[in-house]
Parts: C-alpha cells; structure tokens; sequence
C-alpha cells in the first residue's frame, strides 16, 4: 500500500495584501475531515480560510470522495491551503506533513466544528506569549438560538485519561511534538487525543484559553458528545499505550478507568459522632450505627477498621451496637471538648493504624459496595493528594459532585441536580481533578494528612475541608473526585445556610487568591 | 441528630452540643484511650504546628505573591479583570466617580508644578 497522499498544492502561496501582518504566522491548522460529510468540511475550511490573521498553511485532511468539493474552495481562497486525501493507515502520512511544516504550532480542528471568527487572533498573541506545549479553548454548541457554551476546565491529567475533554480545537508546539514521538500507527481517529496525552503532562506547559474559539451547530441532544470526543476503541488503545508508558496498571471500558490494587493496606475510616439519633424512610435510626453496619456488611475491601471518635453523651447502647456489629474492628476514641469537627478527625487520626484515611460523616449510606477500591486506586497514583466521592441526598439528587471556590466562595458542584443531569463535558460520569472534595468523605494517606497538618480546628465546624484541599494542592497534589465511589449524604437539602462569619474571613484570608476563580469547574 | 462536617453546603452547620438526649448516660468503654494520654496530645500538637505553619505559608503566598500562576490561571485572571472593568456596576461606578477625580486631578496638578 502506498503511503504517499495525494496532494493539492496550495494555489496562491501569498497572503491577502490588505491584512497587515504584525509577524510571521506562527500556526499551521489541519483540518481533520474523515467521516464527516462535505458540506461540514467545506464550513470548517471557510472558517478558517475568514480568520482576520492568516494561518500559516492550512491542510485539510479528508476522504477521496471530498478532495473535488475541497479544492475548488481552496483554488478560490487567497490564502494558501492544500487537500490531502488519507489514506487507510494515516500516521505515517501525518508524520510526513508534520516534518514539512515550518509552522511552530500545529492546530487541529476537527470538521464537526468551525472556527469562530476571530479565533486566531485570540491564539496568536497568547501562544506568542506563553511558553508552551498545548492549548485548547472553550466552545459554543448547538443551534445558534440556543446553544450551550462548554467551558473547558484546566490541564486535569486523570480526566483526561478517561475523557478527551479538549474539544474539537486544540494545538501542539511541533518540536514538542516531533520530540514526544509526532503521530502514532494504530490510532487514526484518536490522533489529536493520543498527542495530548503525551504532551499534556505538566500543568504549566498547557494553556486552556478562556475564550470560545469553535462553534459547532448541532443538535442540543449531540451536545455532550460534542464537547467531548467520542470514545473509539483508538482512543482506548491510546490512553492504554500512556497508562503503560507511565508503569500505571489499569483497567479500561467504556465506564472509565479503574486502577487494580497492588496490595491492600489498612484503612482507617474516622467517623467523628455523638451517636445521634434522626429519622430516615420514615424509622428512626442511630445515625453512626447504621453507617458502620453498612460498611462493616457491605463493603468489599477486606482491611479496614472504625475509628469512632465520639463525645462523652454517646450512649453506651450505641457502642454495645458498634462492638457487636464490628468486633475487634472499631476502636473508640473519647471527646471532651467543645464541638470541632477538625479537632475530632485529628484525634482520630491520631489513634488510626492505616496507611489510608477515610474521613466520613456519621449521617451516610453506602451505595458502591467497591467505594473503598476505587478511592484507593486513585489515591494511590502518583500525585493524587486526595479522593473525593459521589454523595447523594436521600431523595436521590446530588448532594456533592466536587467542591468549587470562584467569587470568593466555596460551594458543591453539581448540588441538588437531578441524578441523570449533567454537564455538557459529562462532568459526573468520570473520574476528575477538582479543587476540593468534602470532608464528609474523603480518602487521603495518612502521610498526607501529617505532612499537611491535618485539619485546621481553626475551622470547627465549616471550610475546614476546603482548607485541608488548599493545603494539600499547595504542596502540587491533586484532588480527584470521583462518580465510581457512591453513597448516600442524610443531609437536609432545605437546611439555612448560617457559616460563622470568622470561618469565612478566615478561609479568605488563607486562601484569598485561591478562592477567585475555579480552574476546574468554570 | 448528625455529626457532621460543616463543609461548604447550606446544610453545613454542626449540631448544637446541647443534642445530649435525655436520660442517656456517657458511655464507659472500651474505647482506645479513656483518658487521652500525653503521647495523643502530643501528636495533636504536632499537627497543629504543623498546620499553623501552612497556614502561615498561605497567607504568605497572599500577600508577596510567591506562588507564580500557570499560563493559564494568568490568562483567565486577565478575563475576569477584563470582565469586572465591562461590567455595568463599574462602569457606573467610573461615571459616578468623574467630578471627584477631576477634582482630585486638578488638587494634583498645582503640586506637581
């Protein structure tokens, strides 16, 4: 089979005489037209062909059928361009191109979106400006009258295993590219995700531009796989191949990834409680003692133990109920002191024996009887600081899908939204870096706790959890939340909000700068 | 009644210490230590230095400005400031403000002769 495409040679290789050029067009854009039809490729190559500044060649990628249809758009544009018809296996025609071009950032757009105008005259100077390796931008989908916009969160590593959420837009600096290895066999239609993996390593070497820089016309029901490419058996196989490159053992389906156990440590689960009493489905229940029978009975991984820090009015019923149900497994441990909910959990972590904590709230039920596993498997990737799960009200909305601190204030993602709601990036269906996880249930090594202090009790009662996040992102560790670990929250959605006003100054005054914009969620 | 976190929700506020039921005795053991021996509060200590020593580090980081932002967390600040300086409030803020500035102005031009 020959390799060598067939090309159309730009027509006119000068730029447009009117546009002023500040500097040498720095970007050469590939548009990715395999699969899509004509009229969707010939839209996306006008796009381009429109922008205010010229890109430095624009080449456009696409099935035999369309290489007519493309080349007389191409012969009546001013701005040099060409049409290469792909061949069955494209990786190592892509890499011929990508060793022709003199362009210092190659774009790739896929056909199912066009260019905004004035895309690039957004990219241009911020590329300029920012030393590098990848960018990608927000995007606008769905009918122009009611479309959605999809804001695209920060560099998130794990996500990104799991979800190629860069949209249909994005481009990498071609040394940085030529040097990762340039374009894979084996992974036609999943190239652009295979190349972000490599290169999408190092938060400070990737720009997530803050602007809408594609639109896509679709149908509002396409929007979710719109902004996220479609999960092919290629983009399986390629984010298989980095997790391998990595040394990570992973297993991964179409649900997402899961991160087999190597071995299995001690987890100590510290449930502060005063062994309080509240009425659920109608019965009342000891809220702690219901908590631990279901983990105790339920739960699959087999090491862990109770630490059940628990006030002096705890009656003793209810720890003849916690020893009968967990035997040797719960160790109690004594508060005194007024309430605060940090001081608490330290002294828990104080008595724990695992490598792992578990911060867990006394009012919760479990619902994925693998919680502790998937927790486990992702505090234990590198870099992870903390897990965080999916907690749900008793209704059956959701109660915690993540925290979020934007506007100088903290808050849940996803709260009271209806369980099959979600965003356009399906942001509750994978594993995902977020800025903070609640400390109704939380996983973190013990090692972290202690190197960060453990929680404030400066914060008795609120931001404590916030804070504990802060804390262990400053130190360069991520905090992962993640849909595969669910239980049930017994909080009151209709509960007033009253936050000790010292708490919030306090947590302002910490973290002021952290709390203005989210990266993740935006 | 619960013992919860306070967290960030609305449903954040732990429950009063008066949540004592009535007629419920204090519970007696076994427990891990029933007194908390000085090893326990020593290793609270230790967390607490430790954490006040973070905190100091934040509110550092606050105020000298240490922490360098990623390209992007740069670029997207640039929008917020350019997003609050479009914003309707600002700009009639900016028009409330004209004669006190053109005062301030003229007060400053003498001076700077």
């Amino acid at each position: 089979m020959s390799h060598e495409p067939m090309r159309q040679e730009p027509m006119r290789q000068e730029p447009m005489r009117h546009e002023p050029m500040r500097h040498e067009p720095i970007v050469a854009l590939w548009i990715d037209g395999s699969g899509h039809p004509v009229p969707a490729i010939l839209a996306a190559l006008r796009s381009a062909i429109r922008q205010d500044l010229p890109f430095r060649e624009i080449v456009v990628l696409a099935d035999a059928a369309a290489a007519g249809d493309l080349g007389l758009v191409v012969s009546e544009s001013a701005r040099p361009a060409r049409v290469v018809v792909l061949p069955v296996e494209d990786s190592v025609v892509l890499n011929d191109l990508l060793a022709d071009t003199t362009a210092t950032w190659l774009a790739w757009l896929d056909a199912s979106s066009v260019l905004v105008p004035g895309a690039l005259k957004i990219v241009d100077p911020a590329l300029s400006r920012f030393d590098v390796d990848l960018f990608y931008g927000d995007s606008r989908v769905g009918p122009a009258d009611a479309h959605t916009l999809v804001r695209r969160p920060a560099l998130s590593p794990i996500r990104l295993r799991s979800q190629d959420y860069l949209g249909d837009f994005r481009g990498a600096r071609i040394d940085a590219l030529r040097a990762s290895g340039g374009f894979q066999p084996d992974t036609r239609g999943a190239h652009p995700y295979d190349a972000t993996l490599r290169l999408g390593t190092r938060v400070d070497r990737v720009l997530a531009i803050p602007e809408v820089l594609t639109e896509a016309p679709i149908e509002p029901r396409d929007v979710v796989r719109q902004g996220t490419a479609h999960r092919t058996v290629a983009h399986l196989a390629a984010a298989k191949r980095h997790l391998s490159a990595l040394g990570i053992e992973a297993e991964l389906s179409d649900d997402g990834i899961r991160y087999p156990l190597r071995a299995t440590p001690l987890v100590s689960i510290i449930i502060p409680t005063r062994g309080g009493r509240a009425v659920i489905a109608g019965s009342e229940r000891t809220l702690v003692v219901d908590a631990v029978r279901g983990i105790a009975e339920r739960s699959t991984y087999p090491s862990i133990e109770f630490v059940i820090v628990a006030d002096e009015v705890m009656p003793q019923t209810v720890v003849d109920e916690l020893i009968e149900i967990a035997g040797n497994r719960v160790r109690l441990v004594r508060w005194t002191g007024p309430f605060n909910f940090s001081g608490k959990i330290n002294r828990g972590a104080v008595h724990a024996l695992g490598e792992y904590l578990v911060l867990l709230n006394d009012d919760v039920e479990l619902i994925s009887p693998d919680w502790i596993e998937v927790m486990l498997g992702l505090a234990q990737q590198p870099g992870v600081g903390m897990v965080g799960a999916l907690l749900y009200f008793e209704d059956g909305s959701v109660q915690h899908g993540g925290h979020m601190y934007t506007a100088s204030w903290a808050g849940h993602i996803a709260f009271k939204w209806e369980a099959d709601h979600d965003d356009a990036l399906d942001s509750l269906r994978v594993d995902r870096e977020v800025s903070g996880v609640t400390g109704a249930c939380a996983m973190l090594s013990a090692d972290t706790f202690w190197s960060v202090g453990g929680l404030s009790t400066e914060y008795p009662g609120n931001y404590n959890d916030v804070d504990l996040a802060l804390k262990i992102r400053a130190t360069g560790a991520s905090i992962i939340w993640t849909p595969h670990a669910r239980l049930i929250h017994f909080e009151s959605k209709t509960r007033v909000a009253t936050v000790d006003t010292t708490e919030l100054a306090l947590i302002r005054r910490h973290w002021g700068t952290r709390l203005i914009a989210d990266p993740y969620w935006r | 009644m619960t013992e919860q976190n306070g967290g960030v929700s609305p449903a954040a506020q732990p429950n009063s210490e008066s949540a004592h039921q009535p007629g419920a005795s204090g519970w007696t053991g076994p427990e891990d230590q029933t007194v908390v021996s000085g090893r326990s509060l020593s290793l609270e200590s230790q967390l607490e230095l430790v954490n006040r020593v973070k905190s100091l580090e934040a509110e550092l980081a606050q105020v000298t400005l240490t922490r360098q932002l990623t390209p992007t967390e740069q670029l997207s600040a640039e929008q917020q400031l350019l997003a609050l300086r479009q914003s309707l409030p600002w700009r009639v803020g900016r028009v409330v403000t004209i004669p006190v500035r053109v005062i301030q102005r003229a007060i400053r031009r003498p001076r700077g002769r």
